[in-house]
């Protein structure tokens, strides 16, 4: 039995039935996206960009009889197996139950769980009161979008995606659950929501936002409310305090407040969020609209979502907003078409061409708002693509990696030079994954260390990038970093050519390989 | 006077409160404007061509003339001439200093500018409170006085003048379209003439105001068709002797010339939608604005933004602040309209007793609540957009080496002036030539009348001069490109750094300024 709670005071917006053009519109737009993902996975080997720390963590599980381990090797480091740990089971059992090899399940399991989240969507929304021809115009924008997939389909998007997955599925069950008051809905949101907590803690607590918004916005009793609340709640807990409990036994709060020091959480990021990023480019004109129109219809939902989302996960925000920001972009829409039709077919009767029969009610033909919507986001999308961070370990760095294996010691210490930011530099991720050496200069990984190890080093590694002249390159190795042995570039460091503590090993036309004499002409 | 589309929004009477609140932001922003531009030495950041310019007319007895010489140049003087002239004939009148009058004119026209908002809306109907709401928008926005305070408002410099031309001719246009008043259609037409006169930028931006007055307000087609002949008419007989004189003087060849530098393309459009068409900030209260207009099929203020980036996509983010301010204030009162009944709501729920409703909120007083949060939100997004270059004062070392070097360097003599902005905010490059009598290497300004592609030619220099982090590659780069420099400034604002490898000797220094004489 669907509950008489409130009505979506949007849907007056919308047509209450689908057409055929919009479906027909509707496959078009799905096979462009898909066009547009699989583009990027240019690479039949390797994975996009990340994934190098995770590929450790999956088969230190899978070596250890699929039992958690309370730490893995990577990089030379051993790390607290603190990362929320179910995707890396799932990989894990892909790989030693199905023979997968892990590299290639970091490469195709995100693709394939992302679709789940990206197609949710439709549920969710149909949960929320939306009728249908609204729900398939927010799918056709959220899967154009290009947050949707950016960090989702990569190597790290096994967890990523697979929260993100849990998330809107938790949010779905959860407003159902509020619809038909159904005890069992209510209880499966609270298994999603803990899945979700247990895969990705950012995307597990956007799960949690989400059910917490569909209790307040769906209810129409605190009671009804309260209930739902509470029996997802107790859900969660049940389902995360004994991997929390494990955590805390092997290495106490410490790794969790390590990890804590990257959450980027910082009026100035609050400051910058707001002032450019809070919409994806382009969208942001159809964005307000839509939250405007929701304001001014008292459905406070979707604009307090975004700000919820920049309050309590700024780092992860710009991606886990896509869901609200599809919805406002649909309202905005949705808002603006029928105003325009409105209007257009005002000026059509007015004098133009009365003959033609175009009124008002055209505004039901939705396959014209999809396809302007899809083709806009499209647009807004190709402006926003990093083409550094949607690329893969290239042949050429494959090559120079097997080089290092035959021809550096064990355990050797190397500074990767990258032009990336770090988050962006696939090689610093899968040096150590693919070689025997150890990578001074990767990031990844370090967030789990103490110290404020995380946030020091990747300021020396700045300060290390920005030192590419000559002599103040070797000088800086000198000073920072006295244990590096070896410099692996994949941007012109010309410094050999000048300063004869650089000896050049290995070079082709994207990879540089220089042995580091600090003591060259010493006595 | 019309009806107004936002009569819903805008209370009709204005209280005491909001008028005080209203002069005092006026008054706030009016005194820093002063502050930047008394605490300089010479007129803010540019106007150094402009300010020869006037004196060339000043000393020809308040004659065009045909050639103004600049920097070792021949710049045609084709430039339209309106500001020139006014101010030449101030100093004439008065016998105050050009150099006074270059400084302090552009602020009292675009003070002008500001203000011609207000008969605007109202021709518009829109009610007191909206105007002044959106005055205290305009007025708070940087972009509002950026380029137009500065010496080189006085025509872009002219841009304060022309702007005020541009909008007294939409306000007379407006009236003129109201009913059948001839005089008000005659009077736009001039005014048109005296924009375009004055800047061609800005007339142009006149021209698409009138046209949109127009198409926005004429009750028939005959209406507008005769407004638009007598405005033509009007606008034409103002021009025709600047046309005659530049048919005869200089030709037509240098306008071409300076259209060339307009920044039509397709970047730039791409550009300024992504990220630039409303001032930081402002952009969600302008979204909401214009979809408040669209709405209401008030189309011409969210129409006019887009076709302002498509005609004068150069001096767009300067012309876009009149649209900009009116959209942003439709869109905090449409905000306040909707938060009235929400608040009355709330305020009904949680204090049931203190009968306090949303008519409590509309009325005429508590409309000091919008206007404040306005104009926070407004300085808020100014501050954050803040630029220090283009309203930096000439720094009183770079100003004293001017004076030196007039007096103790051989007149023509040529120099490179070394300063860390860019060109268009490089105020040493364009004052040197005019102050000292030297002939600039890497200045910009002017060259946008000189054929075969100077202007880019001059720009691209002009950024390669700067890039030069080293004394050895600047150097290299002298030796290359300006081989015959003879001497090379070098402003306080780039501070120690280093030129000893430099053929040559220091010859000057004071206050952080060096010039150095260059060996050959």
């Amino acid at each position: 039995m669907i509950l008489p709670s409130r009505e979506n005071r949007l849907a007056e917006l919308f047509p209450e039935q689908t057409q055929i053009g919009q479906w027909v519109a509707l496959v078009g737009v799905v096979a462009l996206a898909l066009g547009f993902r699989l583009f990027y996975f240019q690479s039949d080997v390797m994975p996009i960009l990340d994934g190098g720390m995770f590929h450790e963590f999956i088969a230190a599980i899978a070596e250890n009889d699929m039992r958690l381990p309370p730490s893995a090797v990577y990089n030379h480091t051993e790390l607290p197996f603190a990362y929320p740990p179910l995707a890396f089971w799932v990989g894990a059992a892909l790989h030693q139950y199905l023979g997968l090899d892990i590299v290639q399940v970091l490469r195709v399991y995100p693709f394939a769980v992302h679709l789940i989240y990206v197609v949710m969507i439709i549920p969710f929304l149909r949960g929320f009161g939306f009728p249908m021809t609204g729900a398939l115009l927010a799918f056709a924008v959220m899967i154009l979008i290009y947050q949707s997939f950016e960090w989702l389909i990569m190597g790290g998007g096994l967890t990523r995606a697979t929260g993100a997955a849990f998330a809107i599925s938790a949010g779905t069950a959860c407003a159902w659950a509020m619809r038909r008051d159904s005890l069992a809905l209510a209880v499966l949101a609270g298994v999603l929501a803990g899945l979700g907590m247990l895969t990705h803690l950012l995307w597990g607590i956007l799960g949690i936002m989400f059910c917490v918004a569909a209790c307040l916005s769906l209810g129409d009793r605190w009671g009804h409310r309260l209930r739902v609340l509470a029996i997802g709640v107790v859900i969660v807990l049940a389902m995360t305090v004994p991997w929390f409990l494990w955590v805390i036994g092997h290495h106490g709060m410490e790794p969790f407040q390590n990890a804590q020091s990257g959450s980027m959480r910082g009026t100035h990021q609050f400051y910058r969020t707001a002032r450019a990023q809070l919409f994806p480019s382009f969208l942001t004109y159809f964005c307000i609209i839509g939250a405007w129109e929701c304001f001014r219809r008292r459905v406070f939902v979707w604009p307090l979502l975004i700000i919820a989302i920049i309050a309590i996960i700024p780092r992860n925000y710009f991606n886990v907003s896509v869901v609200p920001n599809a919805v406002l972009a649909t309202v905005g829409a949705a808002a603006v078409w029928q105003w325009l039709t409105e209007a257009v077919g005002d000026i059509k009767w007015r004098g133009f061409t009365p003959s033609w029969v175009f009124v008002i009610s055209d505004w039901r033909r939705f396959w014209v708002p999809m396809v302007l919507c899809a083709g806009w986001t499209f647009f807004g999308s190709f402006s926003d693509i990093n083409p550094r961070i949607m690329s893969s370990l290239s042949d050429e760095n494959l090559d120079a990696f097997e080089w290092v294996n035959e021809n550096l010691e064990e355990g050797a210490n190397i500074l990767v030079i990258a032009p990336e930011e770090w988050f962006s530099d696939e090689v610093s991720e899968w040096m150590p994954v693919l070689t025997e050496a150890k990578s001074l200069t990767t990031i990844q990984s370090t967030e789990w260390l103490p110290d404020d190890y995380f946030p020091r080093h990747i300021g020396k590694v700045g300060h290390l990038k920005r030192s590419l002249g000559c002599p103040q390159f070797v000088d800086r190795i000198a000073e920072d970093w006295p244990e590096a042995q070896y410099v692996y570039a994949t941007l012109h460091v010309h410094c050999h050519l000048e300063d004869p503590r650089l000896i050049q090993l290995y070079e082709t036309d994207e990879v540089w390989i220089f042995q580091i004499d600090l003591y060259y002409g010493a006595d | 006077m019309l009806s107004d589309p936002f009569e819903d929004l805008f209370p009709r009477r204005v209280s005491l409160g909001v008028w005080v609140l209203f002069g005092l932001l006026v008054l706030g922003a009016i005194c820093h404007r002063l502050y930047l531009i008394y605490g300089a030495p010479l007129p803010l950041n540019d106007g150094g061509l402009f300010w020869v310019h006037t004196q060339a007319i000043y000393e020809g007895g308040l004659r065009l003339p045909a050639v103004v010489p600049y920097n070792g140049l021949e710049i045609p003087g084709s430039y339209p001439p309106l500001s020139f002239l006014l101010a030449a004939s101030i100093a004439w009148v008065t016998g105050v200093d050009t150099l006074e009058i270059v400084r302090y004119l552009p602020f009292a026209l675009h003070v002008g500018f500001i203000a011609l908002l207000a008969p605007l809306m109202r021709a518009y109907g829109v009610a007191w409170s909206g105007v002044l709401l959106a005055l205290v928008v305009l007025i708070l926005t940087q972009r509002s006085y950026e380029w137009l305070i500065m010496g080189g408002g006085l025509t872009r410099s002219a841009g304060a003048m022309a702007a005020m031309a541009a909008m007294a001719a939409a306000v007379f246009t407006a009236w003129a379209m109201s009913g059948p008043r001839a005089g008000w259609a005659w009077a736009g037409g001039a005014s048109l003439g005296l924009a375009i006169l004055s800047h061609l930028e800005w007339g142009l931006t006149a021209v698409l105001l009138c046209v949109m007055v127009v198409a926005t307000r004429a009750p028939r087609w005959s209406v507008a068709l005769r407004g638009c002949t007598m405005g033509a008419v009007a606008a034409l007989l103002v021009l025709s002797p600047w046309l005659w004189w530049l048919s005869q003087n200089t030709g037509f060849a240098p306008l071409g010339d300076a259209m060339a530098t307009s920044q039509h393309s397709t970047a730039q459009y791409y550009r300024a939608l992504r990220a630039h068409l409303f001032p930081t900030f402002l952009t969600y209260f302008a979204i909401v604005g214009g979809y408040e207009c669209l709405r209401r099929r008030a189309f011409l203020w969210p129409l006019l933004p887009f076709l302002i980036l498509a005609l004068t996509p150069r001096h767009f983010e300067t012309a876009v602040t009149i649209p900009n301010s009116v959209l942003a204030a439709v869109g905090f009162a449409a905000l306040w309209r909707v938060a009235v009944p929400l608040l009355g709501d709330i305020s009904g729920r949680l204090r049931p007793r203190a009968r306090w409703t949303s008519e409590d909120f509309r009325r005429p007083a508590v409309f000091l609540v919008p206007m404040g949060f306005a104009a926070g939100m407004t300085i808020f997004g100014t501050v954050s957009d803040w630029k220090s270059d283009a309203l930096e004062p000439m720094r009183a070392g770079d100003y004293q080496a001017m004076l030196w070097a007039r007096d103790n360097l051989p007149p023509g003599a040529a120099i490179v002036a070394l300063n860390p902005d860019h060109w268009a905010a490089d105020e040493v490059s364009e004052w040197l030539p005019a102050i000292a009598d030297l002939q600039s290497l890497g200045t910009v300004q002017g060259r946008e009348w000189l054929p075969g592609g100077a202007f880019h030619t001059a720009t691209n220099l002009s950024g390669q001069l700067k890039a030069n982090s080293n004394c050895p590659e600047l150097d290299a780069f002298l030796s290359l490109e300006f081989p015959e420099a003879e001497y090379l400034f070098v402003s306080a604002d780039l501070g120690e750094r280093v030129f000893d490898c430099l053929p040559g000797a220091q010859v000057f220094a004071d206050q952080g300024t060096r010039i150095w004489q260059l060996k050959q």
